[in-house]
């Protein structure tokens, strides 16, 4: 039985606005990742998960409990954290998690200790004069602390830096391993790529496709630039890699190629006297467009 | 129906404001009750006889009658509403507008529990700030007026005040509940009973303007008829009416509306 089920998910804010027959199935201990550019409808997902809107027509249910109603018995399995993080401005991080922790009713705060240390994050200061990214990691805190069972994380690590980053996929590890069902929504690749199983991709509120995480991992072309000394370096690429493009006068080169042909690369290389050699980070919509086809634009 | 979490935090974060509130009224109590002497209210009524200022004062020679057209038309009226439109678009409007009512609604606590809360605190701020007043004006006249006051007239007077004041916290509810920006819940709020307050002071100017009384609700807060000590329970009673349905209003729309947290 799935955890988190969307069916036909509809919610019109007009002008083409909101999200239009979203239809997904989490299953339990499943990573699901919601990918999709800004204001293609990820947040008001989750905001219907979290019981926040009313559903124009389809149905978000959670357990098997209607979202809309049923708030009381979903959320004391949830963890939410928002996308855009807001605290009250005349408390200290230390003193609004007590409150929430009260309103859930946990007693036990060696966890939430846990995480503080864990993140590096002294709350005992206000939360007004709190930068973004410790507002970020008291909104991991809050929505972590009593070990729920299913997580709902809109672009949880915007605002960290790398290392907090990094420690962030190490915490939802933690959770996966302990069988905690997962829905995170995000505009970056990378991140979803590292954490899901399975990656729903939404635009214009609308599903575009469904895939399995690992088949997009290995299918996909990476993107590389370099710069050769020589003419005759860019010839022997050509060579070898005739869908390269080049440019004579600045001897540059991008090349993309899946990882299976990574080795015939590195060969040629091996000959090359190289300036550099990078890879070209990809925005969501050239991925999809070289993995689709034109059919990211649908 | 009520969290304890909650009305701490609502306790706390709005004290400042109502201290502020209380004070000033406690202040302009005093000095009022102070102020009053008979012979001094007996010249200036015979000065401003037929002038503007002196419809505005209305004339009378009783303690009660003096704080009736002196503190009960101006300091207890507008400081009140200022504390109502303040605190009533902080209690939710704010919390909407600015995201954190969401932290709230991921725990789990229903959205009756969380407004329900809102409002008995909302209420039980207004009936302390007046039992504060009462008391404190209570005491002041004993020491500086003695056996001046009309103690039955006076208590009255201020319940009357705390009715109307809860009257207009519940527009000021209603409106915070309804809108998710605080902008549109303080213009909705504020516009209204500010409003009032003005058509209030306009109908004292002329006795050709006494029809524009119909547009305002603080004509429901008549001292005159307290005084008189007839005629003013109805008024009463709708006032009540009035605010049980307005607080009622905004809880229900609340309950049921989108949050775009």
């Amino acid at each position: 039985m799935s955890v988190i089920t969307l069916e036909n998910l509809t919610k019109d804010f007009g002008n083409g606005r909101g999200i239009f027959d979203v239809s997904i199935a989490v299953r339990k201990g499943e990573c699901y990742g919601f990918l999709g550019p800004n204001g293609a409808g990820k947040s008001t997902t989750m905001r219907h998960l979290m019981g926040f809107y009313q559903p124009q027509s389809g149905k978000a249910m959670i357990e098997g409990l209607d979202c809309w109603g049923d708030q009381k018995h979903i959320q004391q399995k949830v963890g939410y954290l928002p996308g855009e993080i807001a605290f009250p401005e005349d408390m200290t991080g230390k003193s609004y998690i007590r409150m929430i922790a009260k309103m859930r009713g946990m007693k036990d705060f060696s966890y939430e200790k846990e995480l503080e240390d864990f993140f590096e994050i002294n709350p005992a200061i206000e939360l007004k004069r709190m930068s973004k990214g410790m507002k970020q990691k008291i909104g991991i805190i809050l929505s972590f602390m009593h070990k729920p069972e299913i997580l709902l994380l809109d672009e949880p690590s915007s605002g960290l830096d790398p290392l907090m980053q990094n420690k962030f996929i190490d915490l939802m590890d933690q959770f996966k391993k302990a069988g905690t069902t997962i829905l995170l929504s995000s505009h970056m690749f990378e991140e979803v790529e590292r954490t899901c199983d399975r990656i729903g991709i939404i635009k214009n509120g609308k599903m575009i496709r469904e895939v399995d995480a690992k088949e997009l991992r290995h299918s996909r072309l990476k993107t590389f630039r370099m710069e050769c000394e020589d003419e005759t370096d860019l010839e022997r690429i050509l060579g070898k890699f005739p869908e390269a493009e080049c440019n004579m006068t600045t001897h540059s080169v991008i090349l993309s190629l899946p990882d299976s042909r990574i080795n015939d690369l590195i060969a040629v290389l091996a000959g090359c006297k190289l300036r550099f050699l990078k890879e070209e980070k990809h925005t969501l919509e050239e991925y999809f467009m070289q993995f689709y086809g034109g059919d990211a634009n649908d | 129906m009520i969290s304890l979490p909650i009305l701490i935090q609502d306790i706390k974060s709005n004290f400042k404001f109502w201290m502020a509130f209380t004070m000033v009224l406690c202040l302009f109590m005093t000095v009022m009750i102070n102020v009053f002497t008979p012979a001094t209210i007996g010249s200036l009524g015979a000065a401003t006889n037929g002038t503007i200022v002196g419809n505005l004062l209305g004339g009378t020679s009783t303690l009660i009658g003096f704080m009736a057209n002196s503190f009960y038309t101006l300091m207890a009226i507008i400081f009140p509403m200022l504390y109502s439109i303040i605190v009533g678009n902080r209690l939710v409007a704010e919390k909407v507008d600015h995201g954190d009512m969401s932290g709230l609604l991921s725990t789990p606590t229903k959205r009756i529990t969380i407004v329900m809360t809102k409002a008995i605190y909302f209420i039980c701020s207004l009936v302390l700030m007046w039992t504060v007043v009462c008391l404190l004006g209570i005491g002041v006249s004993h020491i500086f007026q003695q056996d001046e006051l009309d103690l039955n007239t006076f208590l009255l007077m201020n319940a009357g005040c705390l009715l109307f004041h809860l009257a207009i916290s519940s527009i000021c509810y209603a409106a915070s509940c309804i809108f998710n920006y605080s902008k549109l819940s303080m213009a909705l709020g504020g516009g209204i009973t500010l409003f009032f307050y003005v058509v209030s002071m306009i109908v004292k100017l002329s006795d050709d303007l006494d029809v524009l009384k119909y547009l305002t609700l603080n004509t429901l807060y008549d001292t005159a008829k307290i005084i008189e000590g007839e005629g003013y329970g109805a008024n009463f009673i709708i006032l009540t009416c009035i605010g049980i349905l307005l607080y009622t209003v905004g809880i229900t729309v609340f309950c049921k509306k989108d949050l775009p947290l």
